[in-house]
């Protein structure tokens, strides 16, 4: 298994904390792509194969349900795995992402449990 | 202030400092008003707006020198974040603490949209940007200080 | 896994730890409350340990740390690494759990020093800080007394509370 991650938020610092807690995961990690909103995601997304996708919901440029919609759309993309990173408290909200598929970690997250969802969205075994 | 306000945002904050920062955060006593802190003791201020049932926003001051720790603990380094990463650091934890009381004082059905962080220059010039402030917590971290306010404004 | 004390069990007391290789031997430490039972286990090198540490920091007493260092997350903590790696362990294979962290207090007696929840934060953010990331946790509750029996040859880790066993 390689896995190729991009990962969408437009902090910095939140984006190492997430890179890093991948990194320390034991996940057999190529690539680690990041973007600081959905456009750039777009971008990345259309030059490199990605195999899972860490994004914020609230972001300036696009945000993280613009993001997922274009996503969503493009066949060629129906591969990348998709957690939405986010602060989003609504149920409302959360169930309309979860009903296409998008799973969901809420800030403020544990390494842990970035550890254990990832895994899961991936169907890796927790040796 | 209203207790019901106040309890929730004790909570937001308390659980945004813990897992965020590994910060423990101890709600300390009203003895100071946020904007009577010698200017040269306060690390930064920021603030979050949002808008959905209830329009507002939070503000978030931190104080003592506490900030470089804030970001180098999110980080996992002992010491050494830049300016730039203490900045976005104290933006992601205004962000963190608003999206994490919305839910707590609106119930988790209503949606909010949230502004993304706006630095400002002190804790008034953040309350007068953004309105009335309708709670106000403290918190003593690490030989430092936090103060967090939740502003409400009438809906559009 | 049978609870009561067995020949090869092995006590490890207040601020004490044990790392062993002897895959029969099971390490057991009886009753956290705000106290943590910080567990290792290397796979490969057959190799697990077993921190019993009270408080958070050593900033607090210097000169306690240095005489037991166990006493403390801040120093007990990498003590029970180092000697993990003394006897074979490698960090990138360990598999670290813990247990403990409990509240003292409950809604009519509240617990002033929180010495569970900075137990806890202490230790996380050492890990962090370190680049290791829990593999579970059995932390917090109030007023709850918790035994780990973890066993040094497979690192299964059971955790007795309040007398109820289970498999962390």
């Amino acid at each position: 298994m390689a896995l190729n991650v991009l990962v969408v938020d437009d902090s910095a610092v939140m984006r190492s904390m997430l890179i890093r807690t991948l990194r320390l995961s034991g996940l057999p990690l190529t690539n680690v792509y990041q973007a600081g909103d959905g456009a750039e995601a777009l971008s990345r997304l259309a030059d490199h194969d990605v195999d899972l996708a860490l994004i914020d919901i609230n972001m300036p440029v696009m945000n993280g349900e613009q993001l997922i919609d274009q996503v969503r759309a493009d066949g060629r993309l129906a591969g990348v795995a998709l957690i939405v990173v986010s602060t989003e408290g609504s149920e409302t909200r959360i169930g309309a992402l979860k009903a296409r598929g998008v799973s969901f970690i809420h800030k403020p997250f544990t390494p842990e449990q970035v550890r254990a969802t990832v895994l899961r969205v991936l169907g890796v075994a927790d040796a | 202030m209203p207790e019901t306000l106040a309890a929730p945002l004790v909570e937001a904050s308390i659980q945004t400092f813990e897992q965020l920062a590994y910060f423990f955060a101890e709600s300390g006593p009203d003895d100071a008003a946020p904007d009577a802190i010698d200017p040269l003791q306060v690390d930064g201020v920021v603030s979050v707006a949002f808008c959905g049932l209830l329009c507002g926003g939070v503000v978030l001051q931190l104080a003592g020198g506490i900030l470089p720790a804030l970001a180098a603990n999110m980080l996992g380094l002992d010491d050494g974040a830049s300016a730039g990463e203490q900045q976005d650091a104290l933006g992601e934890a205004a962000n963190v603490i608003c999206g994490n009381v919305l839910p707590r004082i609106a119930g988790t059905a209503a949606v909010f949209t949230l502004g993304v962080p706006q630095r400002f220059e002190s804790w008034t010039a953040a309350v007068d940007a953004l309105g009335p402030v309708a709670a106000h917590v403290r918190f003593d971290i690490e030989g430092g200080r936090a103060d967090v306010a939740l502003v409400m404004r009438p809906t559009p | 896994m049978t609870l009561p004390v067995t020949a090869v069990d092995r006590v490890i007391g207040v601020a004490e730890m044990v790392v062993s290789d002897v895959a029969a031997e099971r390490l057991v430490t009886y009753a956290l409350g705000s106290c943590l039972g910080v567990c290792v286990h290397d796979p490969v090198a057959g190799v697990s340990g077993l921190l019993h540490v009270m408080l958070p920091s050593s900033d607090i007493d210097p000169q306690k740390a240095q005489r037991n260092p166990c006493m403390f997350v801040d120093t007990g903590v990498p003590e029970l690494f180092r000697a993990a790696y003394r006897a074979g362990a490698q960090k990138e294979r360990l598999i670290v759990k813990v247990v403990g962290g409990a509240s003292t207090g409950d809604f009519q007696e509240p617990d002033t020093f929180q010495v569970g929840k900075r137990n806890v934060l202490t230790l996380k953010k050492l890990l962090w800080k370190n680049g290791v990331i829990l593999r579970a946790e059995d932390v917090g509750g109030q007023r709850l007394s918790r035994t780990v029996f973890l066993q040094v040859g497979s690192g299964e880790v059971l955790v007795k509370t309040n007398g109820r066993e289970a498999t962390l």
